[in-house]
């Protein structure tokens, strides 16, 4: 049974090696608290004050809840299983759906464009929070799109470099600390949004910036929280890769993930809707005088660090894994700083990237929608939980995973099909609808389920007759 | 060189201690345990549910 694999892409402390069950952190509670963690950034008050630009409370909440339970139960079934049974990292397990060099792509289109782009938006959301604090507090005038805001924005990036060098033990505990906090800050700004407005005035606020039809008003608002949970792709899977059982695996998805970005958007569209700002460094003084405002912005600040080191994490894990051995022999602090620097190079756009995130948010969907159906897919019905441990580390031909020079075209033209079922919906740039359907199906969900059927239909027909994939006969 | 060389090897026995021991006939690892069908069926109807009683509570029903 032993043999021997010939390995491109392990590391050692925060590689991607399979897990042992001793290593194994997580219950159902800590799953819970770290999914608490990262699910509650502010990332959540924003996109609530994005969807708070195209409905009004009512509205909003609804398309809060049904886009992010869709999505997250999802996401959660195409990552979590897979990672958590085998412990291993997701894109080292990705290879048994898109093939050792096809993850590489992978990771080069989507994950650059993803992490840098999500984390570049956190960075200058801690940035404006910090001005807002400075401006406040020691008499600067710190616009939201000066160089000032670019500079905090760099310091956010340099600490959650520092912490993402301490590995996923530090998250795990700052997530402790920082994730039951965060729902304080959420409390607190509940309190003092209804000490200010009563219900009914809220949930009489106008949209802010909504198109003339209402039913398309509010597809495009749970659009945008489907992009949100479906966005959760390539981080879920490497969190899982620690729970103790499948049922740690997925459930906290629920408790955590779901419960707890819906909390923090509701919260974010009420207060976007109440102070007619979606831009949640523009709430906390007026919301919260000179002091607790202060507090909540250096609060929002730590949250928003978190974040960025949980999408960096699996990012850089990602890169490793798929850069294989040139990439193996970078030591953990230059690869994660050098893949910042992307980050701190977008961070001197504030205005272009943090005003415009929902449009980068939309384009992200018409990827990540269609690649959770394919890997749901292909773990679920097509390899039925049985995958190959040794061959997911092997590059070799002949091997499972191999397919053709380790690409494994059929996903990818799934995911082509994917993306442009999506498209031929809805328009990620305008966020208008292509097609009439829009308002009824929305864009992410028809993407994902007909990625997910191209692959079964293709994979039966073309690959498992072949011998290809090591799936089952 | 050297020292990457040394460095690779060792990944690659631990990789291979690794597997072996998770590939063994009687690991013990209730991770490794698959998720039952109806455990997912109940996943999706959860979600499924969560998602049409709130369409239902917001058209006013």
């Amino acid at each position: 049974m032993a043999g021997t694999t010939n390995f491109t892409g392990a590391s050692s402390a925060f590689g991607t090696l399979p897990v042992l069950k001793e290593e194994r952190q997580l219950g159902l509670l800590d799953h819970s608290w770290v999914n608490i963690g990262i699910a509650v950034a502010t990332w959540a008050f924003l996109l609530g004050g994005t969807t708070a630009m195209f409905v009004g409370a009512r509205d909003g909440i609804a398309a809060i809840i049904i886009g992010n339970v869709i999505g997250v139960s999802i996401v959660s079934v195409s990552v979590c299983l897979g990672t958590s049974k085998y412990g291993v990292e997701q894109f080292t397990f990705a290879r048994s759906v898109f093939g050792r060099a096809g993850v590489l792509m992978l990771v080069c289109i989507f994950l650059a464009i993803y992490g840098v782009g999500w984390s570049s938006v956190l960075a200058i959301m801690f940035g404006r929070a910090i001005s807002e604090v400075t401006n406040s507090t020691a008499g600067t005038t710190i616009g939201p799109n000066d160089l000032g805001v670019t500079a905090f924005a760099i310091i956010a990036i340099a600490i959650s470099w520092v912490l993402l060098w301490k590995g996923p033990t530090a998250v795990k505990w700052l997530n402790r600390i920082v994730g039951p906090g965060k729902l304080a800050l959420c409390a607190g700004i509940l309190i003092l949004l209804f000490a200010e407005k009563s219900w009914s005035a809220i949930a009489a606020a106008a949209p802010l910036q909504p198109f003339e039809d209402p039913s398309t008003n509010f597809m495009v608002a749970v659009e945008i929280n489907l992009a949100a949970s479906f966005g959760w792709w390539p981080i879920l899977g490497n969190i899982a890769r620690f729970t103790k059982t499948p049922r740690a695996a997925l459930w906290p998805n629920i408790t955590g993930i779901f419960a707890a970005a819906v909390v923090g958007e509701v919260i974010g569209l009420l207060a976007a809707l109440s102070l007619g700002n979606f831009d949640p460094t523009a709430w906390m003084i007026p919301l919260g005088g000179m002091t607790i405002g202060v507090i909540a912005l250096l609060f929002i600040g730590l949250a928003n660090i978190t974040a960025i080191v949980s999408i960096f994490y699996g990012m850089c894990l990602a890169m490793r894994q798929a850069g294989g051995r040139r990439f193996e022999n970078i030591p953990w602090g230059v690869l994660t700083g050098a893949l910042f620097i992307p980050v701190i190079i977008v961070s001197f756009f504030p205005a272009q990237i943090y005003d415009n995130f929902f449009v980068f948010l939309a384009w992200t969907a018409l990827g990540f929608a269609p690649l959770s159906g394919v890997t749901a897919v292909d773990y679920i019905l097509l390899r039925r939980g049985q995958v190959n441990s040794r061959d997911l580390y092997r590059d070799e031909p002949g091997t499972d995973y191999a397919f053709w020079g380790g690409v494994n075209w059929i996903a990818f033209v799934a995911l082509v099909v994917g993306g442009f079922v999506y498209y031929a919906l809805f328009n990620p740039l305008s966020l208008t609808a292509h097609n009439a359907l829009f308002n009824v199906i929305s864009a992410s969900v028809p993407s994902c389920i007909a990625a997910g059927l191209v692959h079964y239909a293709l994979t039966k027909s073309l690959l498992r007759p072949g011998g290809r994939g090591g799936y089952a006969v | 060189m050297k020292e990457s060389v040394v460095h690779e090897s060792e990944i690659q026995k631990e990789l291979n201690r690794r597997l072996d021991i998770v590939l063994r006939d009687g690991y013990q690892d209730p991770a490794r345990a698959d998720i039952s069908s109806w455990e997912l069926v109940l996943w999706f109807s959860f979600a499924i549910l969560i998602a049409v009683v709130t369409a239902v509570i917001r058209t006013g029903v």
